[in-house]
């Protein structure tokens, strides 16, 4: 493999796992804040996208201004999940099972809807920051390579600042390492848990939009990507903010890598075997969620 | 300043707490004792708001506010240092700190208490940036503490300070209890170990199995040897 290639694949890779790597943050803060996991993770991601078609494409509105709104609608709807669903099954002490089963039922649901309200057919709409790759030094790299990175290094700047600058970011960590104390504060728990989902939701809306024009939406794609999402988590380390990023960068490369080199066709299945074998190898994913690092 | 009257609490079904009454005065250092699994705690709770009562009111400074949320609460002037500590472990000193002021927050007075927590455990400032999970025992009851004073309350209920600690590190956060006490903040402690409590308390409780069985002055209750050591265990 020429160089070229290779640093083409990485880059490809990249902009893959940057995007797998929201959703797995949104993930592992939705983990630490409850302890709960939501399988349905993927379908809101899909969601995500095809309110931004909507916008979009069909309505014709600027990229930036389609792209906040769909968060803001994301980002209530997440609210909104977990006001209705997350927070009363977790106030009146649910078994966790029982919860996830019933996201599972979520997912059925919302690929439904989307089935209903979008059709069947792959739609995706075109690569706001266009579509020709740029040559540079002999390798070709699509602009979004390059918008994927910044707009995905603001986002987490941006988290990081609020989770560590502002009291609601405290408060957010705090209820998530010690609920009952947090609430002898005077914190709301039920109300930060529902704002880790409305961020946790934000996040997968921006996942769904970015990726919209790289892989065209279908109802049914947010089971594999809610796969890889949680696989980056799990690698990386379930609750770990930087864990989550790492994850989503390796499974990215690992499945372009992968795709090129051997068969583009068990892609997916061999995800599925690194998850498995870092597992086996350290359970505990690679940044073993420390209380320091926890998101 | 706080009164509890007939207070029955209960998980589930079998009630932990039966028709207990009790009254901090302003000013004073009350002591609840008991042995493990009296119901110390509990009481604790419900009067900050993490358990609703089965019957029975409370009232603090004449409003009732048995019905009222945790948050509500501690607006009201009432903080609860709860059993074992309880520190945020993945936060630093500061930001500890900053969660004991959350329900009225404003930077600048924030910054101000802070220095002034500081002053009272000038541990705390040396170790301001550390995350609290790493800190000694002693110290992470001490920032308990502090994290309690930080809403600036009213009464400051302590619940069970010196468990797991060194008798040398008792000593220095019983002085602090009392220097907090002397600084005008009413304080409700709950202890097993009576020797203790009595050498700061004023008046004192002693609840065996969810009931008050005794109380009165301190100087009082402390010659009465006998029936604390059938409640509480010979080591008293
Ligand atoms: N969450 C709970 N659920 C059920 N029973 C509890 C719970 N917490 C405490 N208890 C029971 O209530 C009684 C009083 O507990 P507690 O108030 O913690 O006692 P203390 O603080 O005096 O040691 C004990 O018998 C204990 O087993
Ligand atoms: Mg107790």
């Amino acid at each position: 493999m020429s160089l070229a290639t290779l640093i083409q694949l990485i880059f490809q890779g990249l902009n893959m796992g940057l995007i797998y790597a929201l959703a797995a943050l949104g993930i592992s803060l939705i983990w630490n804040a409850s302890g709960l996991f939501n399988f349905s993770q993927g379908d809101l991601l899909t969601i995500g996208g095809y309110i931004m078609l909507t916008f979009f494409s069909f309505l014709s509105l600027p990229y930036p201004v389609a792209f906040l709104i769909t968060i803001v609608i994301m980002g209530i709807a997440g609210y909104l999940l977990s006001k209705g669903y997350f927070y009363p099954m977790f106030q009146q002490n649910f078994n966790p099972q029982i919860i996830l089963i019933g996201t599972v039922a979520l997912s059925v649901f919302i690929r439904n809807s989307v089935l209903l309200t979008w059709g069947p057919n792959a739609k995706t709409y075109t690569n706001p920051f266009g579509s020709k790759p740029l040559a540079l030094f002999g390798v070709n790299l699509m602009p979004h390579y390059f918008w994927n990175i910044v707009i995905v290094a603001v986002l987490v700047l941006a988290l990081q600042m609020f989770l560590k600058g502002t009291v609601i970011g405290i408060a957010m960590r705090a209820v998530a390492q010690k609920p009952v104390a947090a609430s002898l504060m005077g914190v709301k728990v039920g109300q930060m848990i529902s704002l880790t989902f409305l961020l946790s939701t934000g996040l997968a809306a921006i996942s769904g939009i970015l990726i919209a024009p790289i892989i065209p939406l279908t109802p049914e794609m947010g089971g594999l990507l809610a796969i890889k999402a949680f696989a980056a988590a799990l690698i990386g380390g379930l609750g770990s903010f930087g864990g989550a990023l790492v994850g989503g960068i390796i499974i990215g490369i690992a499945e372009v890598f992968f795709a090129t080199l051997v068969t583009s066709t068990y892609k997916d299945v061999f995800i599925f075997a690194v998850l498995i074998a870092f597992l086996m190898i350290r359970p505990g994913g690679i940044f073993r969620a420390d209380i320091s690092e926890k998101v | 300043m706080l009164i509890i009257k007939d207070l029955t609490v209960s998980y589930g079904t079998a009630p932990v707490l039966h028709k207990i009454n009790l009254e901090v005065p302003e000013g004073k250092i009350v002591t609840l004792l008991g042995a493990n699994g009296a119901g110390k705690s509990t009481t604790l709770k419900t009067i900050s708001g993490l358990l609703k009562p089965l019957s029975g009111q409370i009232t603090f400074y004449n409003k009732r506010i048995d019905s009222l949320s945790p948050d509500q609460i501690v607006k009201l002037g009432v903080s609860h240092v709860p059993e074992g500590r309880q520190i945020f472990p993945g936060l630093t000193v500061e930001e500890n700190l900053k969660m004991g002021a959350y329900v009225n927050y404003k930077p600048r007075e924030v910054a101000k208490k802070i220095d002034m927590i500081y002053e009272v455990f000038p541990r705390l400032k040396e170790r301001k940036k550390q995350l609290a999970g790493t800190m000694s025992g002693g110290e992470q009851q001490m920032l308990s503490i502090g994290r309690g004073l930080m809403s600036e309350p009213k009464l400051l209920m302590l619940d069970e300070p010196s468990l797991g600690l060194a008798p040398i590190i008792i000593e220095d956060i019983f002085k602090k209890i009392k220097e907090i006490n002397e600084l005008g903040t009413t304080i409700l402690l709950i202890e097993q170990n009576a020797n203790l409590a009595f050498a700061v308390s004023d008046y004192a409780y002693l609840l065996a199995v969810g009931k008050i069985v005794m109380e009165g002055e301190t100087r009082v209750i402390r010659e009465n040897k006998m029936l604390l050591a059938a409640y509480l265990g010979g080591s008293n």
